[in-house]
């Protein structure tokens, strides 16, 4: 009895130091007006940014750049529909994987937010596992597609140069668009495993 | 978004007390306490539009500063975002509220992080539903780990 009521002293004692401090930081300023104006102009995370990038800045200068090319070096409007599809398809599933938000993040339950963690980094793997097959074979495709519907000077430039270099072009997305997926499977693994030390320590 | 911009001002001036007393019991210092309040603050601002009001909401500020102490990373640098404006007293231990706040800090910090969330809770007087709702555990669970925390609370000896 008198072991339970020294615990419960030590908590109620704790209870009243902190009731104690809340009244005098209440009386504070605390947060300057400089520091309120920087918090409201923040918006989300770089996952989240990168995802309205691709719909707000990349699909908009992939479209003029593919109309440039069929305008002046002759791709099909077949192809270019299909790349613009495919390409919007593509940030569409980018939205849908990466829809945890910051808020999501810092309001839901650990347990929650460990599930969601796993579901997202599986679904960017088959995503990946998916697309560069099929970004391959589209890369073929609009090589032969500019090849046959060459014009203008376009019509004497080598083929095998044109495929060299959409090779290399492809070469260096696809080296680029894995290294922003490692970025991204790397944030998801360092919160997944600040969540699982905590729950080693429930 | 000047209704959401005052509506968020107002909540601050309202909840600042419960946001840094939690950082502060997070941080290891103060300088860490302020990156804690900073990084809380934007979160609340980014989550209070999506606010329904399925708990009320100092309990909301409360459930979105703890996530934010357990998951901050400490590497990260923050920009500057202009000064937190408290007291000094309120951390010297000269003043016997100053040697208190120590005292709190101290018991606390010895506690693992996660205990720290759940004794915070407790120490506002929220329900061990809603902790537990919190915390992603059972009220049942909750009521143990308290348990064990008094357990430990015991055992601390906590020296100037």
């Amino acid at each position: 009895m008198e072991n339970n009521n020294t615990e419960y002293r030590e908590l109620e004692q704790m209870r009243q130091d902190m009731a104690k401090l809340r009244h005098s930081l209440q009386e504070q300023k605390i947060f300057s007006d400089k520091m309120m104006r920087h918090v409201m102009a923040e918006r989300s995370s770089w996952i989240n940014r990168f995802v309205k990038a691709e719909f707000l800045l990349m699909i908009p200068i992939l479209i003029l750049g593919l109309l440039f090319i069929m305008r002046y070096m002759g791709a099909s409007w077949t192809c270019v529909i299909f790349t613009i599809l495919f390409c919007s398809a593509d940030a569409v599933w980018d939205a849908i994987i990466n829809r945890l938000n910051t808020t999501d993040f810092t309001t839901l339950s650990l347990v929650k937010l460990k599930e969601r963690l796993l579901k997202q980094r599986k679904m960017r793997r088959n995503q990946m596992m998916i697309e560069v097959p099929l970004v391959i074979l589209w890369a073929g495709w609009f090589a032969y597609d500019l090849i046959s519907n060459a014009k203008g000077m376009y019509q004497d430039f080598p083929a095998l140069l044109l495929v060299i270099m959409i090779g290399v072009l492809l070469v260096i997305g696809i080296v680029i668009v894995f290294n922003i997926y490692r970025k991204m499977q790397a944030t998801d693994s360092e919160s997944l495993a600040e969540i699982e030390r905590l729950q080693r320590e429930i | 978004m000047n209704e959401l911009k005052q509506e968020f001002e107002k909540l601050i001036k309202r909840e600042k007390s419960t946001v840094y007393s939690i950082c502060l019991m997070f941080a290891p210092d103060k300088a860490s306490a302020n990156d804690l309040a900073q990084e809380a603050l934007i979160n609340i601002w980014l989550g209070l539009p999506k606010f329904k009001g399925q708990s009320s909401m100092h309990t909301w500020v409360y459930r979105i500063t703890l996530n934010t102490c357990l998951s901050f990373k400490r590497k990260k640098k923050l920009p500057s975002a202009g000064n937190i404006e408290i007291d000094p007293s309120i951390f010297s231990t000269e003043t016997s509220e100053g040697r208190n706040t120590w005292l709190l800090h101290k018991r606390i910090q010895m506690l693992e992080p996660f205990d720290r969330a759940i004794v915070l809770l407790w120490l506002e007087n929220i329900s061990y539903d809603e902790i537990g709702a919190i915390a992603g555990i059972t009220a049942k669970a909750v009521g143990v780990r308290l348990v064990r925390i008094r357990e430990k609370l015991k055992n601390i000896n906590v020296t100037e």
